[in-house]
């Protein structure tokens, strides 16, 4: 792993959302953030997560997308949508398994986080990056920044059937191989809805992650 | 859950191999890799070979049978009086059009008192020719290029063909123009 690349550690981060305010700097994505910040269980918890794109070896979003809008560069970063090829068709909204892309419907416009592709393929660190006061998001070389922390890098996921090997790196206190990212909330009855009624808890399903996805 | 998982991976889950395998078919088609988008196939570049060659043969046969379905419609002049004709004089030129508005040709009577009709356009580059009453020959400006006063034939100069012929025919002193004729190169 020679490639710089991003590491998230969520125990580092304080929730300030500096990188939330550098990401809206970039002229890039119209002010939009392309980075989430997200309470990971406010009834329990102040503690906070950085959501960016994961940046897949094999990229989910861009194999389903039927435009063919979502590309993936020589050095593995997955960028957005080419905007004349973005149908708005949502499937990578759904289809990702970090939930990252979001859809613009203002624009017609598929957005998600490219890893700075303007900053970064010039030798510059991410936004996010540059800014985060605690390393909770940290660019760099995976063997500059492995032995500087006690954490362990995973960057398996399992989601379904299916495992997904990523770019970025998570930064966890685990002996875990791979991070199992299901877990939605429907299966643990958090929209209070009964799930013996299949097909509107689909529906119930959908509609609630739908206004999550929307700028 | 730890070891549940590691070994749900290792016996159950599809890894990226078997998702490269079951995608490969469409991949190769759309790939989502941009150096592989950018490649060209060698079957991409046949085609577009094929396509354009095609292409290009189909507009040239088009334009070649309107070329010879006009080749073969016979053009009808209607002979058409040349105004103020009457009054040139022995030695001197005019200009006419003939047979469009846009078909500028000249109007010679030589010093004999004959009459000789061309196209003014100079067949090297289409710069309007004029008669030159000193040399009794039909002058180019642009490149020094000369034609016969009575036949039009290039004299000495770039012009690769002689003027177009304009046909007329003298009544009274009048002078109608008949006909209108591009010359090839036939000496």
């Amino acid at each position: 792993m020679m490639q710089e690349t991003m590491f998230i550690d969520p125990q580092r981060c304080i929730g300030c959302r500096s990188c939330v305010a550098a990401c809206r700097e970039c002229g890039t994505h119209k002010g939009y953030s392309m980075i989430f910040v997200d309470y990971l269980d406010r009834a329990e918890t102040t503690a906070t997560m950085p959501t960016i794109c994961m940046h897949c070896n094999e990229p989910t979003c861009a194999q389903v997308c039927p435009a063919d809008a979502i590309k993936q560069t020589e050095d593995g970063v997955v960028l957005s949508a080419l905007k004349p090829r973005c149908l708005d068709c949502r499937n990578c909204v759904n289809a990702c398994p970090f939930g990252v892309p979001k859809y613009n419907s203002a624009m017609h416009l598929q957005m998600k986080c490219d890893m700075c592709y303007d900053r970064t393929s010039e030798g510059l660190k991410p936004m996010c990056a540059s800014v985060c006061p605690t390393g909770a998001l940290t660019f760099g070389k995976y063997q500059d920044v492995v032995p500087l922390r006690r954490t362990k890098p995973v960057n398996v996921h399992v989601f379904g059937n299916q495992k997904v090997e990523t770019k970025v790196f998570l930064m966890l206190p685990t002996d875990e191989e791979a991070v199992d990212v299901d877990g939605c909330g429907v299966f643990e009855g958090r929209l209070g809805v009964d799930p013996s009624i299949h097909e509107s808890w689909i529906d119930t399903q959908v509609e609630e992650t739908d206004k999550g996805n929307e700028f | 859950m730890s070891s549940n998982l590691s070994e749900t991976i290792d016996r159950v889950l599809a890894d990226e191999t078997d998702v490269r395998r079951a995608t490969d078919s469409h991949q190769a088609e759309f790939p989502y890799s941009r150096d592989q988008e950018a490649e060209v196939t060698r079957r991409e570049f046949c085609n577009f070979l094929v396509l354009t060659s095609t292409t290009m043969f189909a507009g040239a046969a088009g334009f070649s049978a309107k070329a010879m379905y006009d080749a073969g419609v016979e053009k009808r002049f209607a002979p058409t009086p040349i105004e103020d004709s009457e009054t040139l004089t022995p030695g001197s030129a005019m200009n006419f059009t003939y047979p469009g508005e846009e078909d500028t040709a000249i109007l010679i009577r030589s010093r004999d008192g004959s009459y000789h009709a061309f196209g003014q356009k100079c067949t090297h580059l289409s710069c309007p020719v004029y008669y030159s009453k000193e040399h009794q020959r039909i002058e180019c400006p642009c490149h020094e290029g000369g034609f016969s006063e009575r036949t039009g034939e290039v004299l000495y100069g770039p012009p690769p063909r002689p003027l177009d012929k304009i046909e007329i025919e003298v009544h009274n002193g009048r002078v109608f123009a008949t006909g209108r004729e591009v010359r090839g190169n036939e000496t």
